[in-house]
């Protein structure tokens, strides 16, 4: 009779398991294999959060935690204790489309969600975190995000879109994350141009490779701030319409590493602006400028000789780009690979023939 | 003791050590190949004597390790030459050889032996019933009835998602 697998090997063949159905036939085989799936979880899904308590102290050895449903704020501190080594958390609230909560305080069926307290259980019992996303949960304030930015000096990723209770106050805890790169603000209506300078003032200046800020009640003053945002690839600024062509020319067209800059729904961003991010933005890949109403086909055409753009989006009513603007775009400008255009625009008789002379995908969309 | 011949000081590299099994075969294998198993790098720094005696390992599987190691520590193999070798090596063995193998890469320490056996295990065993990965690791079934749908109901509230990558 052959020599027991240990429990190392046996998890070595477990890692190898992509399909949960299989991990699930593997712990029914007997209890120690049931043991030893346990312990070689690294991820998990919670779907029935209440049911926590019983059966997660079989995964000591967690790494990623997710749930998109409300948590009572009360079990974090048992999360904590059992799974120290959580370094992703994931609470990202599904995304319905409508609010997700009943009321204002965080409650959804009389249950408290994840608040200040939860954030906090979770930063002082898991110390290797580098990723909390908590999108939606509005439970979390700035007291939480101090005592998570306290405790999670990893951080590279933080995403507290729609977490409205964040203010000024909370950036300012953020600030001093040294390693963050990617944040996520969108819409936390409560920050002012003052966090702005606040974050810009912080540490994570010289890391932060991702920000999104869009629909948040951001002026050019505080984009201002951002100026030192020395390396920064990617920015959403959708819906910041009191962003205006000042704060792009003067900040973000300086930013020679930015890779993808999405301005749709931007009401006061017109050609000057676009004219500044085609001479400025010398490595950007991606323009989103859906919906820009003041854009022509002027400020496009400032692209046809840039060295990097790949994907243009620009679709709008009231203008239009003719079909030998769009030959004179993709013509000078040879890195493009799609263009989406509204299905409106006039002329669109000779997107035909620049259609059959590019190698660009033309997307038009439908109206 | 180290014969001299015309090669001269080359012969310290070409040193062999002898492993025998446990049914009693020895194999001559040179150092450089053996080294590559962690195990017996570390005895062959602690004791003089080449001859190294492994309790729990059987003939062919032993034989098996050994061309492996012996490949591998062929320097005029490229590596591409040696992963296809790898494929090779796994491929159409028998679920009761891996076993064996993957037993004795662990006890010799051979990390990417290991691996790569790991691997092809876990690739059989794969849409396999429960009940013959019972059979094939010789495991009797220790749950009550109740307890294995407990398992099951378990794990309809917890599970395993590995979609993570794409977010």
């Amino acid at each position: 009779m052959m020599e027991r697998l240990s429990d190392d090997l046996l998890g070595l063949i477990l890692d190898k398991f992509d399909d949960p159905n299989d991990r699930k036939s593997f712990s029914q085989v007997c209890k120690d294999w049931f043991r030893v799936e346990g312990l070689h979880r690294s991820t998990l899904q919670v779907l029935e959060p209440d049911l926590i308590p019983n059966f997660l102290p079989r995964f000591p050895n967690i790494l990623n935690f997710q749930s998109s449903v409300p948590i009572r704020d009360s079990l974090f501190e048992f999360i904590a204790s059992t799974c120290p080594r959580i370094q992703v958390l994931n609470l990202n609230y599904k995304e319905t489309g409508d609010h997700p909560y009943e009321n204002d305080y965080g409650e959804v069926d009389g249950m408290k969600d994840i608040d200040d307290l939860g954030i906090s259980a979770i930063a002082r019992g898991c110390r290797d975190l580098r990723e909390v996303l908590l999108r939606r949960r509005i439970g979390i304030w700035d007291r939480g995000v101090a005592s998570l930015v306290k405790f999670a000096g990893n951080l590279r990723n933080l995403d507290l879109g729609f977490c409205t209770g964040v203010s000024d106050d909370g950036l300012e805890s953020i600030g001093g994350l040294k390693y963050l790169e990617v944040l996520n603000l969108q819409g936390c209506w409560r920050i002012t141009d003052k966090g702005l300078g606040f974050l810009a003032k912080g540490s994570l200046c010289k890391k932060l490779r991702i920000l999104n800020l869009a629909n948040m009640e951001i002026t050019d003053c505080g984009l201002i701030y951002l100026k030192e945002m020395s390396c920064l690839e990617e920015l959403n600024l959708a819906e910041c319409h009191m962003v205006t062509d000042i704060s792009i020319e003067m900040v973000v067209a300086t930013f020679s590493t930015l890779k993808k800059l999405i301005l749709s729904w931007m009401f006061d961003v017109s050609d000057v602006a676009v004219s500044a991010l085609a001479r400025g933005c010398k490595n950007l890949e991606v323009l989103d400028l859906s919906g820009c109403g003041t854009v022509s086909a002027t400020g496009i055409c400032a692209f046809s000789s840039h060295g990097s753009l790949k994907e243009l989006v620009w679709t709008k009513w009231n203008f239009a780009i003719t079909g030998h603007d769009l030959e004179h775009l993709v013509f000078g400008c040879s890195t493009l690979e799609r263009i989406v255009l509204h299905k409106n625009a006039q002329g669109k008789d000779s997107y035909g023939s620049a259609r059959k002379n590019i190698n660009a995908e033309l997307c038009v969309r439908m109206g | 003791m180290v014969t001299t011949d015309e090669k001269g000081p080359l012969t310290a590299k070409k040193k062999s050590v002898i492993i025998r099994s446990c049914d009693g075969d020895e194999f001559l294998v040179s150092e450089s190949a053996a080294v590559l198993s962690t195990s017996l790098k570390k005895i062959l720094e602690e004791k003089e004597d080449r001859l190294i005696h492994l309790s729990d390992i059987d003939n062919k599987t032993l034989a098996m390790v050994i061309a492996y190691l012996s490949t591998h520590a062929d320097d005029g193999l490229s590596d591409d030459l040696k992963r296809s070798f790898d494929q090779e090596f796994v491929s159409g063995k028998e679920f009761d050889v891996l076993k064996y193998l993957v037993l004795a890469t662990d006890t010799l320490q051979v990390t990417c032996l290991c691996y790569t056996v790991a691997k092809k295990m876990a690739d059989i065993m794969k849409n396999k019933l429960v009940e013959w990965v019972r059979r094939e690791f010789d495991i009797q079934n220790d749950y009550t009835p109740e307890a294995e749908a407990e398992i099951r109901r378990l794990d309809a509230w917890a599970w395993d998602d590995r979609q993570l990558e794409d977010d």
